[in-house]
């Protein structure tokens, strides 16, 4: 993974010293409260309802296990013993104090790590596919690219008070596992006939309360031009973009009021006028640089077919553990290798609920350790809110799972309808309507079957506590909006939205359920979903497919009839 | 108009030495320059001046220059001015902003003003100056805070304008122009740290 040079490393240090200084000012009464509200922004705090959350970047999902340490110490130290990643792969704490944000911020800058840029009206934390460099349909890796976006966008002294937040999410391989298409901008590497690398560009993507599936405005950007393309979205954006209603701010809104093409050609025209083969061109030299720090790790070579009836006979002895490998194991382009999914979605765990995305300090040491000894000391974060450790050798699994269990983080759901993506809602944000985690509780005690969740196959169940959607709960099979009317809290459905390659915005079911009723009403729709689906031997139609085919009609009879 | 000050790219005041005069309209916003004139008395002027007019006047419906204004205006002050330079304000000069025109480039002076501190459409408008070549002096005025100074500099900003309370306001304002000095101007590829290969 990238590490950092004595450029970056001031860099950060800088940070810490100058937010040092703003937080003092802003203490003192010197620093109006109008002013430090974007600076502290920029710096991942928010002020939430019980105390600040930090946010803290984890650029492209990728964690060294020193760094994982470094977050569980801050979380004893600073915090409550807990961290949540969030679905851009970031780590949040609920509970620091204001004052003592510069000194994490410190500790953070010691292992490379930051909360720059991960809020406010800037060029966020950049995303991309877990299982970049592993996947055996890649393109290219896109992580490389990743980097020299962070670099560029770190700091970047043109576009760090633009009208609203601005994320951007690369992926090297067809399907698309990072939710591009809802993002501000969608890099798609792609190869032309010649073999040359390149990105389609997508634009204007995004959730919130106008969901809008992005639009692509170059379908083959050659990779030289990556930097000064993006320079030029963004300018236009920055000089274009409303700056009179928050809730008409973000690109999405520009891009949907002038059209894909109108605003590719104002790109274009900025581009050509400005900054297109200028010195903002990237060289093969750079390239190589960037890929040189994500060189395939020290592969064992082993013999594909012995490995493979050594596990099959560890499979076949353990019904727990095959339940596990079929589920949150992923094929890896290395034989003797597979990437593991570490679900985050413990549901209960003695009795009592473990919100999504949640990791305690104990269960971060003991993964780094775990980390260092199967997945040469690196861990991902991922859109769904779970941790991957990408490069296992096969004959490790079962040493591996059975540590894993023993930490609660084993369990075999991923891509099931308990994998849920869940954002922190009332309980911890100022913004949320509703709460989310009591429901998420509610449909945990609903759908307790693993067998039954298995029949089920793939559903995605996201579930937000406000229309600002950070859970994407327009995006999931299911979706879940919390809503508050008169003070009561009570939750929309919605159907048929996804975040992949078939990108789609869910849609609404009816009038929203009591909370009391939520998993009730899931088990309604659930209930439709197997009545209506047809399978044969070799395919079962999957939820999407079913609601595409027949709509929402008999899913509102069900609930509502 | 309240008391101002001016500072250069270093921070030090270098309002003894500034004589920039706006020309007083009736959108002139405060602190655009350190004084303003109206256009009858500089008329009556012997000594020539150096006048700020405002973009925004020596432009059409379209925003587009009208036609042989600026050089009606230039003709009309030539006796009493010795250099021109021109405000401009990201709140009504947005269409400019966005197709900067020749005649721009060729200006001793463009003052930038910001009219709230999240607008961050000025640094776009001293970015894109920068990368067309411009060599004259870009100064930043209006509601533009202290903790943006340094990213103000590094789009190419080199002067600022700031009122006489915020100025007091401020312990130690030379810090403002040294914050995050390591972070570069975002105009080469080169400079990113893993290229610069520091």
């Amino acid at each position: 993974m990238y590490q950092y040079n004595y450029a970056d490393q001031t860099l950060v240090e800088e940070r810490v010293a100058q937010f040092r200084d703003q937080t003092e000012r802003f203490l003192a009464g010197e620093l109006p409260e109008e002013q430090f509200l974007p600076l502290r922004l920029q710096n991942g705090l928010y002020i939430q309802r019980y105390a600040p959350m930090l946010r803290i970047a984890v650029p492209y999902g990728l964690l060294a296990t020193y760094q994982l340490r470094k977050l569980a110490e801050i979380t004893r130290k600073y915090d409550k013993g807990y961290g949540h990643f969030t679905t851009r792969t970031n780590m949040q704490l609920n509970w620091p104090k204001l004052e003592e944000v510069p000194d994490i911020l410190a500790e953070l800058a010691s292992v490379q790590m930051h909360s720059i840029q991960t809020s406010g009206n800037c060029i966020r934390n950049t995303t991309t596919d877990p299982y970049a460099g592993i996947h055996k349909e890649e393109i290219a890796d896109p992580r490389p690219y990743c980097e020299i976006i962070r670099q560029w966008s770190t700091f970047h002294p043109e576009f760090a008070f633009l009208p609203r937040k601005f994320k951007i999410a690369v992926i090297g391989t067809a399907n698309d596992r990072a939710a591009t298409q809802v993002h501000d901008i969608g890099l798609h590497l792609k190869a032309n006939e010649e073999g040359e690398l390149g990105f389609e560009v997508i634009v204007g993507g995004g959730l919130g309360r106008t969901p809008v599936i992005g639009k692509t405005i170059n379908k083959f950007l050659p990779r030289e031009h990556l930097l000064s393309y993006l320079d030029a979205i963004l300018r236009v954006y920055n000089l274009h973009g409303r700056r009179d209603n928050k809730f008409k701010a973000r690109i999405k809104i520009l891009v949907e009021s002038m059209g894909g093409p109108a605003f590719a050609k104002l790109v274009d025209a900025e581009w050509e006028a400005n900054i297109k083969d200028g010195p903002l061109t990237l060289t093969d030299a750079n390239f190589a640089t960037a890929s040189s720090f994500f060189t395939e790790p020290d592969y064992l070579s082993f013999d594909a077919l012995q490995i493979q009836s050594e596990l099959q006979q560890t499979l076949d002895g353990d019904k727990d553990f095959a339940a596990w490998y079929n589920q949150n194991t992923v094929a890896h382009k290395i034989a003797g290798y597979r990437a593991v999914v570490i679900s985050l979605k413990a549901g209960l765990v003695n009795g009592s609920y473990v919100p999504s995305g949640d990791i305690s300090e104990s269960q971060m040491d003991a993964l780094a350790d775990l980390a260092d000894k199967h997945s040469f000391g690196e861990l991902r974060g991922t859109y769904q809110q779970n941790l991957v450790f990408a490069d296992v050798q096969t004959n490790q699994l079962y040493e591996l799972w059975q540590q894993l269990v023993e930490l609660h983080l084993a369990r075999p759901n991923i891509n099931t309808l308990t994998d849920m993506i869940v954002c922190p809602g009332w309980d911890f944000c100022s913004l949320a309507n509703a709460t989310t985690h009591n429901i998420a509780e509610q449909i945990e005690k609903q759908f307790d079957d693993l067998d039954y969740l298995y029949d089920l196959g793939e559903i995605r169940l996201n579930m937000s506590g406000c229309m600002n959607a950070c859970a994407h709960h327009h995006t999931g099979d299911i979706g879940i909006l919390g809503v508050d009317k008169k003070g009561e809290y009570w939750y929309q459905i919605s159907l048929g939205g996804n975040s992949s390659n078939n990108a789609k915005i869910g849609k609404i079911l009816g009038k929203a359920v009591p909370s009391d009723d939520v998993a009730t009403t899931i088990q309604k729709i659930v209930d439709v979903y197997l009545e209506q689906r047809v399978s044969d031997e070799n395919e079962v139609e999957g939820f999407g497919e079913v609601i595409n085919r027949i709509g929402l009609a008999p899913f509102k009879e069900k609930v509502y009839g | 108009m309240g008391n101002h000050h001016v500072l250069n790219e270093q921070g030090a005041d270098i309002s003894q030495n500034d004589s920039w005069l706006a020309l007083s309209t009736n959108e002139l916003p405060d602190g655009i320059a350190l004084t303003h004139i109206s256009l009858l008395e500089l008329l009556q002027k012997q000594e020539r001046l150096e006048v700020l007019l405002p973009l925004s006047d020596l432009l059409d419906a379209k925003g587009n220059i009208a036609g042989g204004l600026l050089e009606q205006v230039r003709e009309l002050l030539a006796q009493h001015t010795s250099r021109f330079g021109v405000w401009v304000t990201s709140d009504s000069d947005t269409e400019v902003l966005t197709r900067i025109p020749e005649f721009l480039l060729q200006q001793d002076l463009i003052v930038i003003h910001v009219p709230a501190f999240t607008d961050g459409r000025g640094f776009s408008f001293a970015q894109t100056l920068r990368q067309l070549g411009y060599q004259g002096e870009i100064r930043m005025a209006g509601k533009f805070g202290r903790d943006q100074i340094a990213y103000l500099l590094r789009a190419g900003a080199d002067s600022f304008v700031i009122s006489e309370h915020d100025l007091q306001s401020i312990s130690d304002i030379s810090q403002a122009f040294n914050a995050l000095a390591s972070s570069y101007d975002g105009r080469n590829a080169a400079d990113l740290p893993m290229f610069a290969g520091a």
